[in-house]
């Protein structure tokens, strides 16, 4: 009934997160979220293959750093979710 | 746990996140600290140095407020760092703004007013000015508690000009200079302090849960 890729906590934290920042570190998601770097790459990945969000891999000098975008259809994925969210509560 | 229940809780965290909290704001409450140590520093410091001449106080009040500014923006980066931000934030630089905004703003007000020896305006002046800030702080954090002391300072200053004006103590030197003063380190100094520490350890006690 709900999209299962963002019925999950961390998406759905990780989802309102990007939508009131646009754009975040990895660092600062992995800080706000509390959950490990593999933990927070598995659930990207999963993001990413359904094109909710965009990765960009930079380099800052000769550090590297990961940049997490919201995509225009994670926006729309993540709205649809609210209103699913708020039909349910509605008929029950 | 039913689905109902399920979805309750799902949409409590959503709106934690966009409504409650609205964004992601790194914040070194530390910066708090300093500037109440230089709201006190001038408290003492603004009259004798304005009396000894206005140039001279306005290079006072001036240095301190930049001192201000740069251990800021150097705790500021240093946050910023440790989230791999660069420069700073959106947020960061309103609430930067608005402070270099309104400084510049009661430096050269104060500079004016010490010239005809209202030194008690100046404090009233500095009391309401920066109170604007921490309305712009309480809204941009979300912390409620800047938003009291702002009322707080506002309805200070409104009483104590009121007050003084009607019964001809602007220009005192002696109860009520003391009284505004105090009312300014109260204002300025000790209730930040006091919601700095609230706020560091809430940030600390979040830590230590995982929120």
């Amino acid at each position: 009934m709900f999209d299962p890729l963002l019925h999950q906590p961390v998406r759905s934290k990780l989802l309102s997160l990007l939508i009131a920042n646009d754009e975040l570190p990895f660092k600062a998601l992995k800080e706000s979220l509390s959950v490990t770097d593999g933990n927070l790459s598995s659930h990207l990945s999963k993001l990413e293959k359904e094109e909710y969000v965009l990765i960009e891999k930079l380099f800052e000098g000769k550090r590297p750093k990961t940049v997490v975008h919201i995509t225009l259809k994670g926006r729309e994925a993540f709205a649809l979710y609210i209103e699913e969210l708020r039909k349910f509560i509605e008929e029950n | 746990m039913s689905e109902k229940d399920e979805v309750l809780r799902q949409i409590s965290e959503i709106k934690h996140h966009l409504v409650d909290k609205e964004s992601f704001f790194p914040y070194n409450y530390n910066a708090c600290h300093v500037w109440s140590v230089i709201a006190v520093v001038l408290t003492f410091l603004m009259i004798p140095s304005y009396e000894n001449s206005v140039t001279f106080g306005t290079t006072v009040v001036t240095s301190l407020v930049l001192i201000g500014f740069v251990i800021e923006g150097v705790l500021t980066k240093k946050v910023n760092e440790s989230y791999d931000i660069d420069d700073c934030t959106r947020r960061q630089a309103f609430i930067m703004k608005n402070f270099i905004m309104i400084s510049l703003f009661a430096i050269v007000f104060s500079a004016i007013l010490a010239m005809m020896k209202l030194y008690i305006l100046i404090f009233i002046l500095w009391l309401f000015l920066i109170s604007l800030g921490y309305f712009a702080i309480s809204f941009v954090l979300n912390v409620k508690a800047y938003e009291k002391i702002a009322m707080f300072n506002v309805l200070s200053s409104v009483a104590l000009l009121s007050y003084g004006a009607y019964f001809g103590l602007l220009e005192s030197r002696g109860t009520f200079l003391s009284v505004v003063q105090g009312v300014v380190i109260l204002g300025l100094a000790v209730l930040p302090t006091l919601v700095a520490l609230q706020q560091q350890k809430i940030e600390k006690s979040d830590k230590a849960c995982g929120v």
